[in-house]
C-alpha cells in the first residue's frame, strides 16, 4: 500500500487544526463531546484556563493514544481523534488568542509529516502491516449491517430482535444473488434501519396514548421556576452560537475540502473503508453513525453554548461524495451555518420525543458493540495475513491483556494496537532471521 | 430513601447490573439528563448516574447546566475507585456521576454501595 499526501491534504490538515484550536481557545467549539458540557462554566469565567486545560487533557488523552493514533497508523488515513482532540487541548491551553492557531498548525504539521514518514517506513519493511490491515474492511462492512438489529434488541423485545436479524440476513442474501451491483451490506443495513425507525415510531405512539395521565399531574411553582431558569440558559446558549455562525461556517469550509480528499475518515471504522477506496460505503456508514450522535451533540451544544468542531457529523457523508473540493467547501460552509440555525428547534424537539433520544443512544451503543467485534476480527485476520498463527496469537494476546488490565486502550482500538505491535515484533524477528515473512495479499 | 436515576448510552447494562443486586432498598429509575435534571434540582435524596464513551459527554449532557459543576463528577475512563473517594464526593454534595460505558462493572458497584450507605 502506498500513501501519498497531496499538497492539498497537507495544507488543509494544518489549516483545520489551526482553526479548530482557535475555536476551542474561544470556547466556541470542541471536538470531545465530554469536554463540551464544561465549556459553559469556562466561557462564563467560572472555570480558569488552567482548570479547563486539566479537564480537557484528562478526558482526551486516552482517546488520542488509545483510539486516534492506532487507527491512523493502521489505516494510513487521518481521523478526527488524532486531529481535533489535541487541537481542543492546545487551543484551551494557549494563554493568548494568537498563539492558539499557531500551536494548532504546529500539531497539524507534525501529523501530516509524521504519518507520511511512518507509512513510508512501513512500506520498506519485510512485514508490511499496512497492507495486512486491508483485511479490515470486509468484516466492518458486513457486520455493520447488523448494528440496527443490536439496537432493536437493546430498545425493544427479544422477538423483534430475532425477526430483524432474520430479515437483515435475508435482504443480504437476496442482494448477493440478484443485485450484484449493490454492496450486499448496503441494502441489509438500510432494511435494519427502516425496521428500527418503524419500531421507534410505534413505541412513541404507544407512549403518547398511555402517558396522558402523567401530563395532567399538577406542576408546582418551584418546578416551573426551575424549568424557566434552565430554558433561559439554553436560550442564551443558542443565541451565543447563532451570533458566531460565521466562525462555524469557516470550520465547515475547511472540513469540507479536507474530507473531500478522502484522507480524513469520520467514524472509527471509516478510515479502513476509505483506505480501500469504497467512498459510497463509507458515506453510508458515517450517515447512520451521525444519527447516533446528533441528539448528543445538539443537547451538549445548547447546554454549554459551544458547538462540535465537526458539526453534527453530517459533513462526512456529504463531503465524501461531492465531486470536487470547491463544491465541498461551499456545501460545508452552508451546512454548518444551517446546522447552527436549526439547533434550538432540534433541541426542543428532542426534549419532547424521548424515544428518539433513546434510539440514538442505542444506535451509538450498538455501533460500538458491532464494530468492536468487526475490528477485533479484522485485526486477527491482519495478524493471520502477516504471520499466520503467530500473528493471531500476538494480536489476540494483546487484546485479552488489555481487557483484564482495566482497558488502558479503548476496546475498539486494542485490535489495531495489537496489529501494530505484532508488525513491529515480526519485523524485528525477520531481521533476526527468526521469522520468514509470508506474502501478504 | 435514595433514588438513583440512570441514563446515557449504557443505561440498559446499568439497569441489568442494578436489577441483579435484588436489593429492596435500592430504588432506581431509567431516565435521561433532560428528565432527571429538573427532578434532581428540586429534591435532595436523589442521584444520577450517566454513561457514555468518554464518561462526560452523553453521561453528563445537560446536567452541568441544571445542577452546576460543583454537584457533578466524572470518573472518565478510570477503571477503579474506592469507597473512601466516593464518600468524599458525596460529603461534598456531588449527586451527578458520569463514567465510561466500558467501566460500568468496575465503578458502579462501589458507587451504588456508597450512595446507599450515605445519609445526607
Amino acid at each position: 500500500m502506498t500513501l501519498h499526501l497531496s499538497p492539498l491534504v497537507i495544507i488543509f490538515t494544518i489549516l483545520c487544526t489551526a482553526y479548530a484550536a482557535f475555536l476551542s481557545h474561544s470556547a466556541l467549539a470542541v471536538f470531545n463531546d465530554g469536554v463540551r458540557p464544561f465549556l459553559l462554566d469556562f466561557h462564563r469565567g467560572e472555570l480558569s484556563r488552567s482548570q479547563m486545560t486539566a479537564i480537557a487533557f484528562g478526558l482526551s488523552a486516552g482517546f488520542i493514544f488509545g483510539l486516534g493514533v492506532p487507527i491512523a497508523l493502521s489505516s494510513g488515513v487521518l481521523n478526527p481523534w488524532i486531529l481535533f482532540l489535541p487541537s481542543d487541548i492546545l487551543g484551551i491551553l494557549a494563554p493568548k488568542k494568537w498563539l492558539a492557531p499557531i500551536l494548532g498548525a504546529a500539531w497539524g504539521a507534525v501529523l501530516v509529516f509524521g504519518l507520511n514518514a511512518a507509512t513510508t517506513a512501513v512500506n520498506g519493511l519485510p512485514v508490511n502491516f499496512l497492507t495486512a490491515m486491508q483485511q479490515m474492511s470486509t468484516p466492518i462492512l458486513y457486520l455493520f449491517a447488523f448494528f440496527p438489529v443490536v439496537a432493536i434488541a437493546m430498545q425493544f423485545s427479544r422477538l423483534r430482535a430475532v425477526i430483524a436479524f432474520l430479515v437483515t440476513l435475508l435482504v443480504m442474501l437476496i442482494d448477493m444473488k440478484w443485485l450484484p451491483a449493490v454492496t450486499p451490506s448496503a441494502l441489509a443495513l438500510a432494511a435494519g434501519m427502516i425496521m428500527l425507525v418503524i419500531f421507534a415510531v410505534i413505541e412513541e405512539i404507544k407512549n403518547r396514548s398511555t402517558a396522558h395521565t402523567d401530563d395532567s399531574e399538577p406542576v408546582s411553582e418551584e418546578e416551573l421556576a426551575a424549568k424557566k431558569e434552565t430554558d433561559s440558559i439554553f436560550a442564551a446558549n443558542a443565541a451565543r452560537l447563532r451570533k458566531n455562525i460565521p466562525w462555524f461556517m469557516g470550520m465547515g469550509l475547511l472540513l469540507g475540502v479536507l474530507i473531500n480528499t478522502h484522507m480524513l475518515g469520520g467514524g472509527e471504522a471509516t478510515s479502513y473503508i476509505l483506505a480501500k477506496g469504497q467512498f459510497a460505503n463509507a458515506a453510508q456508514v458515517d450517515f447512520y453513525r451521525a444519527l447516533g450522535f446528533i441528539p448528543l451533540i445538539v443537547t451538549t451544544a445548547v447546554a454549554s453554548g459551544a458547538y462540535q468542531i465537526v458539526g453534527a457529523t453530517l459533513i462526512y457523508p456529504i463531503a465524501y461524495l461531492l465531486p470536487n473540493p470547491i463544491l465541498a467547501a461551499i456545501v460545508g460552509a452552508l451546512l454548518f451555518g444551517a446546522e447552527v440555525l436549526v439547533l434550538s428547534y432540534v433541541a426542543k424537539g428532542l426534549g419532547a420525543l424521548r424515544s428518539i433520544r433513546d434510539a440514538s443512544d442505542n444506535i451509538r451503543n450498538a455501533i460500538n458493540v458491532t464494530l468492536e467485534v468487526a475490528i477485533l476480527f479484522g485485526s486477527l485476520a491482519a495478524g493471520n495475513a502477516m504471520g499466520a498463527g503467530v500473528g493471531i496469537a500476538i494480536v489476540g494476546g494483546i487484546y485479552a491483556l488489555n481487557e483484564v488490565l482495566g482497558r488502558p486502550v479503548v476496546r475498539m482500538a486494542s485490535g489495531p494496537v495489537g496489529v501494530i505491535i505484532a508488525g513491529i515484533l515480526l519485523n524485528i524477528l525477520a531481521y533476526a532471521h527468526l521469522f520468514t515473512p509470508i506474502a501478504i495479499k | 430513601m435514595a433514588t438513583i436515576y440512570i441514563g446515557g448510552v449504557g443505561k440498559s447494562d446499568l439497569k441489568r447490573l442494578l436489577e441483579q443486586r435484588h436489593d429492596p432498598n435500592l430504588k432506581f429509575v431509567v431516565s435521561n439528563d433532560l428528565e432527571a435534571g429538573p427532578i434532581l434540582k428540586r429534591t435532595t435524596d436523589t442521584y444520577y448516574i450517566g454513561t457514555c464513551h468518554t464518561g462526560a459527554g452523553g453521561s453528563l449532557g445537560a446536567m452541568l447546566a441544571f445542577m452546576g459543576r460543583q454537584r457533578t463528577h466524572t470518573f472518565g475512563r478510570q477503571s477503579r475507585t474506592t469507597p473512601e473517594d466516593v464518600r468524599k464526593l458525596l460529603a461534598s454534595n456531588v449527586r451527578v456521576f458520569g463514567l465510561s460505558v466500558d467501566q460500568i462493572n468496575a465503578i458502579v458497584p462501589v458507587l451504588v454501595d456508597a450512595i446507599l450507605a450515605h445519609q445526607p
